[in-house]
């Protein structure tokens, strides 16, 4: 599998962890690779890390979002949003459990999408809603 | 025994008890019913035992709707008929296809199911196809230790079709034909008209020419017409003496209501999302049970009733993928493929699986094949064909489409592509008739709605048969051979009761 991108953002950030002497003060809060980060940042990066070829990803959203201008201001906290929302997740109440559940999650919404028709068309392609959600919060995440 | 009709004095009268016009598979199918008994059969052939241009081209006609095959080039006029280029591929009609469906117009046979399957079952020894079972896919894949799709049954289905070898009927049932004391195949023998009594109720004789040869007269009790879906109204709207419109034409049918199942090949391709899927069961012949088969994907009556479509069916392929560039393993952890099985973002082998559509066309009687004013090399007048597809029809191919485009994203295999995914109001480019031509003598239990009764007897003419697609009101998604055979098995009951 392909994480490039989203492996090197986790490297750097568990470097940064490792030298810490906040560590341990910090541990007992929140683990994984967003112990510097706020909650909905947290959950961005775990959801983002659930796409292979994130650059392929993002042209789709490229695609998808061009065709909406509402859509191509939102940042990657309110994409985050979008899909917690999409998950039924309080974004003001994200627990370790949380964000460790949230490729199942994501994984078992995707799939509903397809059994509720929950789909948009790109390019002759046919993706499911919270799929492109997630290809969108990639792209606006890498320009944050 | 076989004639060389090309011998046969110019002016000679020939008698027999039945008349079957035309050696394909039904009329040869019909004829080998007989074989043995007291009655005199005579099988009416246009062309010899091999491909000859001059009388090929006698199917030379007019495409006047949507472009489609050229008439010449899709069927074969020589003895075996058009099973001389057939692909083999077999599948019945099934109940819900003889059911009226109220959200298709002019849909029900006046037959059923239950008295059609025997005629099947029948059939399948002719065809050379193994054990009579069409809907136990599952169990046949276990016994081949291949996996099925796991498709949600509310949606979709796997099914079997069989294939025939195929089977060339000219070669095949040559030699008993040859050796059979009553049935005589007149070869190079071409049917003018029909000619009847003044009231055009009764059949008389058949004027019959040989190109460059005599022309001669076969008089019969009893006639079938077995010439195909567009010869057999061609030669009854050729039969005008008695009849000016034609024979068995006095409401306008003969003709109308001309079809063919719809394709779009590729319908869908799926960019895989995991290299570890194993489609033999569907994309190779298995033998098994006496027979060779595959699986094919179709979605079950409820689905069909509730979103009220027409029937399709989807065959799966190996074949290169339209899309440039993949997406399947972008989906490879979303879908929650095993690492070692994730999808590479290439477009190799493996990477991809190509899915065709064959859908139902709703009949439709503005669409015809009707006598033009130009003649053939026996001055006969040529066909000209009317086929059209409806926006009815092409929403319905979107939809089945789409329907076939989630499934496969539900199971976890990968993402769909389809040109009519973008854009629903425009028919793919990939999209053409099936060479199944149907529907312009249809049965029906009324002279008002079709041409044939339920005994494939032309409606007011007391000894004409018509069989073959032509007498199919509605034609399911799935291939004609092995049901007009079945057809042309019940009608030869028909008869045989009747005459012996």
């Amino acid at each position: 599998m392909n994480f490039s991108s989203i492996t090197c953002t986790r490297r750097d950030v568990l470097k940064l962890v490792a030298t810490s002497t906040t560590v341990t003060l910090l541990s007992g809060v929140t683990s994984g690779c967003g112990l510097w980060k706020n909650d909905i940042e947290q959950a961005a990066q775990r959801m983002i890390e659930l796409i292979n070829y994130p650059d392929r990803a993002r042209e789709m959203a490229a695609i998808h979002v061009a065709r909406s201008p509402e859509l191509q201001q939102l940042s990657y906290k309110q994409w985050t949003r979008k899909l917690l929302d999409v998950l039924e997740i309080d974004p003001e109440n994200i627990t370790k459990g949380t964000l460790n559940s949230l490729h199942s999650r994501l994984r078992e919404q995707i799939k509903q999408d397809f059994v509720n028709e929950n789909v948009v068309i790109v390019n002759k392609w046919m993706l499911s809603d919270t799929e492109l959600k997630l290809f969108s919060l990639a792209t606006s995440y890498t320009e944050s | 025994m076989i004639f060389n009709a090309r011998e046969i004095a110019s002016g000679h009268t020939i008698d027999a008890d039945l008349c079957i016009i035309g050696a394909g598979a039904v009329g040869i199918a019909m004829a080998l019913e007989f074989d043995g008994t007291n009655k005199k059969v005579a099988i009416i052939e246009s062309g010899g035992f091999e491909f000859d241009s001059t009388t090929q081209n006698l199917y030379k006609g007019y495409n006047i709707g949507r472009p489609t095959y050229p008439l010449e080039r899709n069927r074969l006029r020589y003895f075996g008929g058009t099973t001389n280029h057939w692909a083999g591929h077999n599948r019945p009609f099934d109940a819900f296809d003889f059911s009226v469906r109220d959200w298709i117009p002019h849909s029900g046979w006046p037959i059923s199911f239950e008295e059609y399957e025997p005629y099947l079952m029948r059939t399948q020894p002719i065809l050379e196809l193994g054990k009579y079972d069409y809907d136990s896919a599952e169990d046949y894949a276990k016994e081949l230790g291949l996996p099925t799709l796991p498709l949600d049954n509310n949606r979709f289905i796997s099914v079997l079709k069989h294939q025939s070898p195929p089977t060339r009927f000219g070669t095949k049932y040559r030699q008993q034909i040859k050796q059979s004391k009553n049935v005589t195949v007149y070869l190079y023998s071409n049917v003018l008209e029909l000619n009847s009594n003044a009231s055009a109720s009764h059949v008389t004789s058949a004027s019959i020419a040989v190109i460059d040869g005599p022309s001669y007269t076969l008089k019969a009790k009893e006639f079938v017409l077995a010439t195909g879906g567009l010869e057999n109204p061609r030669i009854m709207l050729l039969s005008n003496k008695s009849a000016p419109d034609g024979l068995g034409n006095s409401h306008g049918l003969v003709g109308r209501f001309y079809t063919d199942h719809i394709l779009i090949r590729p319908a869908l391709d799926i960019s895989l999302s995991r290299t570890d899927l194993d489609f033999r069961f569907y994309t190779d012949l298995h033998t098994i049970n006496g027979g060779k088969v595959f699986g094919i994907m179709t979605v079950p009556d409820v689905l069909t009733r509730r979103e009220k479509l027409t029937r399709f069916r989807f065959h799966l392929y190996n074949v290169a993928p339209m899309y440039d560039r993949p997406i399947g393993g972008v989906f490879s952890n979303i879908d929650g493929v095993p690492e070692t099985a994730a999808a590479p973002l290439t477009k190799g082998r493996g990477t991809y699986i190509s899915v065709h559509m064959a859908m139902e066309p709703i009949p439709n009687p503005d669409t015809f094949a009707r006598l033009s004013d130009e003649l053939d090399l026996l001055g006969q007048r040529k066909l000209e064909v009317n086929w059209q597809v409806s926006d009815r029809e092409r929403a319905n191919a979107h939809r089945a489409i789409e329907l076939c485009a989630l499934e496969f994203a539900r199971m976890g295999y990968g993402r769909a592509y389809a040109p009519i995914l973008e854009d629903p109001e425009k028919w793919p480019p990939n999209f053409t008739s099936g060479k199944h031509h149907s529907g312009t003598t249809r049965m029906s239990d009324t002279p008002k709605t079709g041409v044939v009764d339920r005994n494939c007897k032309v409606f007011d003419v007391d000894n004409l048969y018509v069989t073959g697609s032509s007498i199919f009101p509605t034609i399911s998604h799935t291939n004609p051979t092995l049901n007009l055979v079945a057809l042309s098995l019940r009608l030869a009951d028909h008869l045989k009761e009747k005459m012996l």
